[in-house]
């Protein structure tokens, strides 16, 4: 009996070892462990053995059963693989191939830009104010100091709307900056303050590569008990060292604008040399970016505010022409004319 | 403006030790913008007069000589020249090494070295003039002949210039030994005390520390006790005082009108200003050096020794010396002779009374004008001088008389033989009171942020011109100068910015405010614009547009949008953009067409501003977000379901509560009349418009070959919307059974009542019905559709059973039975 087992289990082995294929492997089983398998005719007939014989044999048994299980199993797991390793050898899929185009879309370069200079400033502590586009002559001109017969006033610069007159607001106008919300964030809030307002601008001048009759800028307003010059030197240089991420100094020189006195126009470091002069700076170290200056009293009074009370500062730069230098646009016309084919260029 | 440095050197101390550069930065910084320094000699270093003592022939080449050229005192050097005029004794032009040259005038600069030339030794070049970058005199010449002295016109030679020698330097010979500094004009708009170099020397003593001559030092005027006794001849009438502050004027015979002295067209030329003849060029110099423009008239075409100031009428006109004809205005100032306008008034003469060659008799004028008056008739009649830059800017009115006075004791240098006839006519109708501020030191520090001190203020102040009255350590009163007080300095924060810029920007160390911790207001649309941004580019794939605010009447009609809410622009830029928009429907549609040109589907949006007329001062403004959606011919897409699908998203990523879509019947003029869905604020206002393009408007707009559909949201309203909060749904823990139905049915029947009838099957159990399949065509009844649902049938609380299933398909076949459909 025993011998018969051995004998079986030796050519079971000696089958499965030689099987190659899946198919064969399973016929092996079948043969020998299946419902009619010579091993499992065997363990049948265990019931005709002699008592005495049986717990030996049985555990022979169970023993062989289990190893050739294994064996089996083994034999499937390395049969399995190598036909999953032919397989990759056929497959011929090109992994060079582009992968698919997925359609995504296009925030506007200007309202990236927005976003970003917003986001700065609110955690400056600044909060976000917006305007309206029309406005009235009084908010765009006197409010801000701006005199009747000043040269900005001409037909030339500003866009005046028709059969729209009133004794206190004269005129009505399209924005010609973001000023005017200075004053009306003033009467409504009062000091002390701190607001950065972005927005659409109009101005009566040709179009050209870089002139747009409508464009974008922004506006800070800061105003309390004691800030002076040197705060606004400070945000400044930290603003701009943010946006342009790098180190940054910046440098006041006398400028003039009727609303506010100190008027200042604010240089900063050429972005190209630092400071030490190139052909970008035209060799003077520094790059022209926007005016400012300490609000006019005459400002402070339209909002509301008493100047000899509070003072402040306040600045204004052309975001249409950031966003412009930023990616290196040279037409400003694309930023208004809805071409996909720009605009698909900006994530 | 261009500023000559020999020329400020006249009137103020500059330290010898600073550089142009230096210069031009300090200045930049304390007072103008300087655009460009040019040193005249730098570009001739190394350049000299050289004496050709003798010529041999090259004994390597024809068309070379080998000269002895003297170059200074004690040296000769061996110059090979190709020259066909030199000759000995002959005076040239002589680069030495390490001067800068352009071969035959082209090119960069190269820096000349001491070389051979065919095998002999060459220490230098005799020049041509176009290789020391000066304009060739004689064409004939190879070389300028520096012997005769006797150049053109162009080369100007220097005042004191006695000969020229061996080792001269050329920028001396030439008198270009000067430094220009360019001033941008826009700098000085608010300096009208710069526009001159007298002004500008006075400001840079002033930035130095250094002295200034008071200009009557400085330069020769006529003594006032030394006039003639006589009254002047002239009679000056000035009818509309408020165009003429002051009015000073003289009558000079014997004059002789013929070409300047060298100098003084120099100075003139040196600055950028074209010479004339010597009466027009002092009264140009005088304009350039005191700042002060004047007028000279020939007396006896004026003819009536009268001059008359006032307002032109309407219809009167002049020719100016520019020989072009103007048709005056009843705003124009003018200066007539009690018969005929003479000149408009601070602008420029007229042809009439220019000064000729056959002048002999002259009036001089030197007056102070109205600034805005100039200004605006500078810009009717289109005639922008150099006048009228320093008079719109509110000239000081003390310069008049002192101005005058220069010109006669210039005249009578040039003219020896020139004489004033009578005395002076002043006539000076506004005279600026003086001005008197007071500062506190206190909050000038404050204004500033930097530490100053109460003495270097006063030394600021005394260094600018600025008298102090009284000064105590919490108050400083200070009188204007009167070229200060016109209008630059008026008020306090005036006298914060002279001790500011004075002082020193660059001395401000940069400080950052505290910061508070209570956070800034938020800005709810902002909020609300970024999520729009982020949902519709981010998540939908569509590219977010810029569009104009206006459009023409022509786009509105097109549009059929109603004109009486719209504002007119009263001076366009162009019939394109005569109104603002009230939709942003337009232009979104114009940009469609323009980018169809290049793509076959599209995905666009604009978040932008409306103006609406609203029968008040200002007109209503909204924010809105409008968007397209268009889609290839023969494409599966349907663009008006892209853009429902879109909006979906969109609702529901803002947690926007509402019901369910409705068909519209607003009136929408770009929206299909059948193919308009929008949804309502639990409020009942129209939040968003979704729709298929109008096919009458698709064609006005030439979009009839597209599949368009457009959504728009009124970004205004929906800020006021409460929106809901996410709150989390337990996932099922027991399975859900799905199945499909498909259903013929009449076409015209809605999708909506389908879904409803289905759904009505079974309200607790049915949780999803999704169209999957909508099929109509040659397969089926014409008058039909096919529609394939999947249906979701799921339980709270237990696992479904098949019963549940088939009664579920029961109910709905009943229910879609019911609307005249089959279930098949």
């Amino acid at each position: 009996m025993k011998n018969l087992i051995q004998k079986l289990i030796d050519e079971a082995e000696q089958e499965i070892k030689a099987s190659h294929s899946l198919g064969s492997l399973d016929s092996l089983r079948i043969k020998y462990l299946g419902r009619k398998g010579s091993f499992t005719t065997i363990m049948q007939g265990l019931k005709d053995l002699p008592n005495e014989e049986k717990p030996a044999i049985g555990q022979l048994l169970n023993v062989a059963k289990k190893g050739l299980e294994s064996l089996l199993d083994a034999r499937q797991k390395v049969l399995e693989e190598e036909q999953i390793k032919k397989q990759l050898e056929d497959d011929t899929f090109d992994g060079t191939r582009p992968g698919t185009k997925y359609a995504i879309g296009h925030i506007h370069p200007l309202s990236q830009v927005q976003r970003e200079v917003e986001e700065i400033f609110s955690q400056m502590g600044f909060a976000i104010q917006d305007g309206p586009e029309v406005e009235s002559e009084y908010y765009n001109f006197e409010g801000l100091n701006i005199a009747k017969d000043h040269p900005a006033r001409d037909m030339q610069d500003t866009f005046f709307i028709e059969s729209k007159h009133d004794e206190k607001h004269g005129s009505m106008v399209l924005r010609t900056h973001t000023s005017p919300v200075q004053i009306r964030t003033m009467q409504k809030y009062g000091a002390p303050l701190r607001v950065i307002v972005p927005g659409r601008v109009f101005r009566n001048e040709a179009t050209d590569a870089s002139h747009d009759a409508t464009f974008y800028q922004m506006e800070a307003l800061m105003i309390d008990k004691n800030v002076s010059l040197a705060h606004l030197k400070g945000v400044t240089t930290e603003f701009l060292a943010h946006l342009f991420n790098r180190e940054m100094k910046v440098r006041f020189r006398p400028g003039y604008f009727p609303f506010v006195e100190p008027g200042i126009e604010l240089d900063m470091w050429c972005l190209l040399c630092s400071g030490t002069g190139c052909r970008i700076c035209k060799h003077t170290g520094w790059m022209e970016f926007m005016g400012a200056g300490m609000v006019h009293a005459n400002v402070l009074k339209a909002g509301g505010i008493n100047p000899d009370e509070y003072q402040g500062w306040a600045f204004g730069f052309g975001l249409t022409r950031l966003t412009m230098m930023k990616y290196g646009i040279d037409d400003i016309r694309h930023l208004m004319d809805s071409d996909v084919r720009f605009l698909e260029q900006f994530s | 403006m261009k500023i000559s440095l020999n020329w400020l050197k006249k009137f103020a101390d500059i330290p010898e030790s600073v550089s142009a550069q230096q210069l031009a930065e300090l200045f930049t910084i304390r007072t103008a913008e300087v655009e460009n320094v040019t040193n005249e000699g730098e570009l001739l270093h190394r350049i000299v007069v050289g004496k050709i003592l003798s010529i041999q022939p090259h004994p390597n080449a024809d068309k070379l000589r080998v000269t002895q050229t003297q170059v200074d005192k004690n040296t000769t050097l061996q110059i090979v020249c190709g020259a066909k005029n030199i000759r000995e004794q002959m005076y040239v032009i002589v680069a030495l090494p390490g001067s800068r040259v352009r071969w035959h005038g082209q090119g960069e600069p190269i820096t000349l070295e001491a070389t051979q030339l065919r095998g002999v030794e060459s220490h230098g070049m005799i020049c041509g003039a176009d290789e020391v970058g000066l304009p060739q005199p004689d064409p004939n010449d190879d070389v300028p002949d520096l012997s005769t002295y006797e150049l053109t016109k162009d080369y100007v030679f220097g005042e004191n210039e006695k000969g020229i020698k061996p080792g001269t330097p050329l920028a001396f010979v030439l008198n270009k030994n000067d430094i220009i500094l360019e001033i941008d004009n826009k700098s000085l708009t608010h300096r009208p005390d710069l526009w001159g170099h007298y002004g500008i020397a006075r400001e840079m003593a002033a930035i130095f520390g250094t002295r200034h001559k008071a200009y009557e030092k400085a330069v020769q005027l006529a003594k006032l006790e030394k006039l003639p006794k006589e009254s002047s001849p002239l009679t000056v009438i000035i009818k509309n005082k408020e165009i003429c502050p002051r009015f000073t004027a003289c009558v000079m015979r014997n004059v002789k009108v013929k070409e300047s002295p060298q100098w003084l067209k120099n100075d003139l030329i040196k600055v950028g200003i074209r010479p004339v003849n010597n009466i027009v060029d002092v009264t140009n110099h005088i304009m350039l050096g005191l700042g002060q423009p004047m007028h000279a008239y020939d007396r006896k075409l004026v003819a009536t020794d009268q001059l008359e100031i006032r307002f032109a009428h309407d219809g009167e006109t002049l020719e100016t010396i520019d020989h072009k004809h103007h048709k005056l205005h009843r705003e124009d100032p003018i200066i007539t002779n009690g018969r005929i306008p003479l000149t408009i008034a601070g602008i420029m003469g007229g042809a009439h009374s220019e000064i000729s060659n056959d002048t002999t008799e002259i009036i001089l004028e030197a007056a102070n004008w109205h600034p805005a008056t100039v200004r605006k008739a500078s810009q009717r009649n289109g005639l922008r001088t150099e006048a009228v830059q320093r008079f719109e800017k509110s000239l000081d009115a003390e310069m008049t008389l002192i101005a005058l006075r220069r010109a006669i004791a210039l005249i009578q240098k040039l003219c020896p033989k020139a004489e004033l006839v009578g005395g002076i006519v002043d006539h000076y109708v506004t005279k600026i009171p003086t001005r008197q501020i007071e500062v506190s030191p206190e909050k000038i520090q404050r204004k500033i942020g930097d530490p100053i001190l109460l003495k270097e203020m006063k030394e600021i102040l005394k260094k600018l011109e600025f008298r102090i009255i009284a000064s105590t350590s919490k108050k400083i009163t200070i009188e204007v100068p009167s070229f200060r007080a016109t209008k630059d300095i008026s008020t306090e924060d005036d006298i914060v910015e002279e001790i500011a810029r004075m002082h020193g920007y660059e001395k401000i160390t940069p400080v950052l405010p505290a910061l508070p911790i209570k956070l800034p207001k938020q800005n709810r649309q902002r909020k609300l614009e970024h999520a729009t941004r982020s949902i519709f580019s981010n998540m939908l794939h569509f590219s977010e547009t810029y569009n104009y605010s206006f459009y023409s009447q022509d786009t509105l009609r097109k549009a059929k949008l109603p004109e009486e809410f719209h504002l007119k622009i009263k001076n366009p830029l162009s019939e394109e953009q005569t109104h603002l928009r009230i939709s942003l429907v337009p232009n979104i549609l114009h940009a469609l067409h323009r980018n169809l040109r290049f793509k076959k589907s599209l995905q666009i949006y604009e978040i932008g501003h409306t103006y609406a007329e609203e029968h008040e001062y200002f007109p209503r403004e909204e924010l809105w977000v409008v968007g397209a959606v268009v889609t290839e011919k023969n494409s599966t897409r349907n663009a008006f379901l892209d853009i429902k699908g879109a909006v979906d998203v969109y609702m529901q990523a803002l947690g926007i509560p509402g019901d369910d879509w409705e068909k519209s019947s607003s009136s929408h003029t770009a929206a299909h009349p059948h193919i308009h869905m929008m949804h309502r604020a639990a409020s009942g206002q129209e939040l968003v418009h979704a729709y298929a393009l109008h096919p009458i408007i698709a064609k006005n707009f030439d979009l009839q070959d597209h599949n368009i559909a457009m959504f728009e949201i009124n970004l205004s309203q929906l800020e006021s919307q409460k929106l809901t909060e996410r709150t989390y749904v337990p996932i099922p823990r027991h399975p859900g059974i799905e199945f499909d139905v498909a259903i013929l049915i009449d076409k015209k029947t809605p999708a909506e009542t389908i879904k409803k009838k289905i759904e009505n099957a079974d309200l607790e159990l049915i949780k999803d019905v999704s169209l999957f399949d909508h099929y109509e065509g040659p397969n089926i009844a014409s008058s039909k559709k096919s529609l394939a649902y999947r249906i979701l049938l799921q339980s709270d609380n237990r696992t479904l059973t098949d019963e549940d299933m088939a009664r579920a398909q029961k109910t709905i076949g009943e229910n879609i039975t019911a609307i005249g459909g089959t279930v098949r």
